[in-house]
């Protein structure tokens, strides 16, 4: 999580349901299984249940499945993506399979947070935008698609389709390769004279 | 300059301002079995120590069984999580509230009954519904693993500055409407990101008359309108609620928070960035019918017809949500058959809860085909609910009576619904495999759930009782 990132490269993912939750990204039943085994089995359980019917064999529909697509570090959704639950297993199932970043038209809260502090870009196109690379992808051979993370812009096949939006200190995280602890530890006075002031005020804040 | 709720709590809790994002100070960490043991690895791989242990609390709930007598060995698979935890928050001094602990159960209704969220105060737990809490008039919200490491590193988070959204329910509630069925009906009538983004403050003379518990629910479901904090201004039913409650102020102390906390509602003429409205006579008893908590509609109304979506993908995500939950379009929700009914979670299993339950069910019985169990959020709520004697009511009518912990909510322990089997669910959410592979879950207040588990179907427990 050290290295700087400033494009990611490939093959966009067409995923394009609204409110894919946490449940679908890391149903229970499955990450119950390998629970100990660590984040790096995680990729054994994304999308289980989308990806593999109740024997346990590959549903070749899934967009996961299609050969094509298959190794690419982009996921394109719909809106709403990663709502749920705060499990941050959500993001290190997406990283662990393989995707760099996802691009959807929203992202749920927590969802989005946790994907910054894992370095998984969640980059927010406009609906224009969205339909433009919808528009794209609904060739015979998928496109290549590259993301500028520095200028914020989303090419196909090296023509410009548009720009993305994405929470300034979150995207400056993944360009820096950096994390927001070496920040805080500076701040550290801060905080304690915010919580000397709080318990000035409010001796309860601190009673237990 | 007027001011929210929500800016009274977060501006005072602001340490440092950095772009769009505010460095906010935490009055409590609570931790759970589930989503803590990360945290402490990443603690761990950067050699840092804890900030202050004496604001946590760690509850063991999410990954346990709850059949009678269970002990933390009782579901294997979990088991060495459930070990490991224990292990770390002994080892860090953290204070533990485990299995047998006369005050176990959910970590937010655990944290509420203790008196561990106050109003005014800044907290944190490794889970989406922290936000329960925000009925006490705190600012309560649910963080990832590598936050929980921050959020216990340093006692404060990086967060971006919510929006501010008043959610506005004036008028008189029919008298089985609940915290639920308001929480439901915002989400279906404004989606289920209707909220993100934003910390919503729900107000107006409907929320004002709901019981403590009740806003608890309502709050609880911020997270399914896509709101990490729900909050509602505390008032006095909020500080009796706290009064005399193990980490509540005692004597002169409770009492000048409380008139501290006074302070704490919003100035009459202070700007939100939204605002929505629902008059409270429009509320029925909801039901949910599809895979997104949106998908609710009122127990008399239609399963919706993907023709009349408001878009494209609307109408792909409702044929879809159809098709898992094996309705047709156009049919009312009414009678639909059911094969579990489950009482429980942090969302809707507070003694409240199981009383008016218990009314729905005293002197019947749950239909032959029907699993029912109740699950009581906490130990406590348990042992009140059997002096009272709810639990005979619910076992004379046939239903299990479970030790407390999430249970069927999440199906993160080892009870599970059944694949292809019908759920009405007390719980928060009704996503595709939530409990448990090929599960179909109906949202619904615990008495719509009683009905259903008498009738074998989906009920309008108007009617019925």
């Amino acid at each position: 999580m050290t290295s700087k990132l400033t494009s990611i490269e490939g093959v966009a993912v067409p995923l394009l349901w609204d409110n894919v939750d946490t449940d679908a990204l890391v149903p229970a039943a499955p990450h119950k299984r390998i629970n100990g085994g660590g984040r790096d089995r995680l990729r054994e359980v994304l999308f289980h249940e989308f990806r593999f019917d109740a024997a346990g064999q590959l549903k070749p529909e899934f967009v996961l499945n299609v050969p094509q697509f298959a190794g690419g570090p982009i996921l394109l959704a719909g809106e709403n993506f990663g709502c749920g639950s705060s499990r941050e297993v959500a993001v290190w199932a997406l990283l662990d399979y393989g995707f760099r970043a996802v691009i959807a038209k929203s992202f749920a809260e927590i969802f989005e947070q946790n994907a910054y502090k894992n370095h998984l870009l969640p980059a927010t196109v406009d609906a224009a935008t969205h339909a433009r690379i919808v528009g794209e992808l609904r060739r015979p051979r998928p496109p290549q698609m590259s993301i500028d993370l520095v200028a914020r812009h989303i090419a196909i096949d090296d023509q410009a389709i548009g720009s993305f939006s994405a929470d300034e200190m979150g995207l400056e995280m993944i360009v820096q390769g950096v994390d927001e602890f070496a920040l805080t530890a500076q701040y550290v006075p801060d905080i304690a004279a915010t919580q000397r002031r709080l318990t000035e005020a409010c001796p309860w804040l601190a009673d237990r | 300059m007027p001011r929210t709720l929500f800016e009274k709590i977060w501006q005072p809790h602001t340490a440092r301002t950095y772009g769009t994002r505010d460095l906010l100070t935490l009055d409590r960490v609570f931790l759970h079995d589930m989503t803590s043991l990360p945290a402490f690895e990443t603690l761990r791989e950067r050699n840092l120590a804890m900030a202050d242990v004496g604001r946590t609390l760690a509850v063991i709930d999410h990954t346990v069984a709850t059949a009678p007598g269970r002990t933390e060995e009782t579901y294997p698979v979990m088991a060495p999580t459930v070990r490991a935890f224990r292990r770390e928050v002994t080892e860090r001094g953290i204070p533990l509230i485990g299995l047998g602990d006369p005050a176990q159960g959910i970590v937010h209704v655990v944290a509420a009954e203790q008196g561990a969220v106050l109003p005014g105060m800044t907290a944190v737990c490794g889970d989406s519904h922290t936000c329960t809490n925000g009925a006490l008039g705190a600012i309560a919200f649910g963080i990832g693993s590598t936050e929980i490491a921050h959020a216990l590193a340093y006692q404060a988070l990086w967060l971006p500055r919510p929006k501010s959204l008043r959610v506005t329910v004036n008028g008189v509630l029919d008298p089985w409407v609940s915290g639920k069925d308001i929480a439901l009906a915002i989400i279906s009538r404004f989606s289920t990101d209707g909220g993100t983004g934003c910390a919503v403050e729900y107000a107006g003379s409907a929320i004002r008359s709901l019981s403590v518990e009740e806003r608890m629910t309502l709050c609880n479901l911020s997270i399914e309108f896509g709101a990490r904090i729900g909050l509602v201004a505390p008032d006095d039913a909020v500080f009796s609620y706290l009064e005399g409650r193990p980490r509540t102020p005692k004597g002169a102390a409770f009492d000048a928070a409380v008139s501290a906390w006074r302070d704490l509602a919003s100035d009459d003429d202070a700007p939100f960035d939204k605002e929505y409205a629902i008059d409270a006579r429009s509320i029925a008893p909801m039901v949910s019918w599809g895979t997104s908590p949106e998908d609710a509609i009122s127990i008399d109304g239609a399963v919706p017809d993907p023709g009349t979506a408001r878009d494209r993908s609307q109408r792909s995500r409702w044929e879809r949500a159809l098709v898992y939950a094996n309705l047709e379009a156009g049919k009312p929700i009414l009678g639909t058959p059911i094969d579990v009914a489950f009482i429980g979670s942090c969302t809707n299993a507070r003694l409240s809860d199981l009383r008016a339950a218990a009314r729905v069910v005293d002197g019947r019985k749950v239909a032959p085909a029907v699993r029912a169990l109740v699950v009581p959020g906490s130990s406590g709520v348990k042992r009140q609910a059997e002096a009272e004697g709810l639990d005979r009511i619910f076992r004379k009518a046939g239903f299990e009576w479970h030790e407390s912990a999430c249970s069927l909510c999440a199906a993160l322990g080892p009870d599970v619904v059944g694949r292809g089997k019908r759920c009405a669910s007390s719980s928060n959410r009704n996503f595709e495999n939530r409990q448990g592979p090929g599960s179909i879950t109906h949202l619904m207040s615990p008495p719509m759930v009683a009905a259903a588990a008498v009738n074998g179907a989906i009920t309008d427990v108007r009617t019925f009782a």
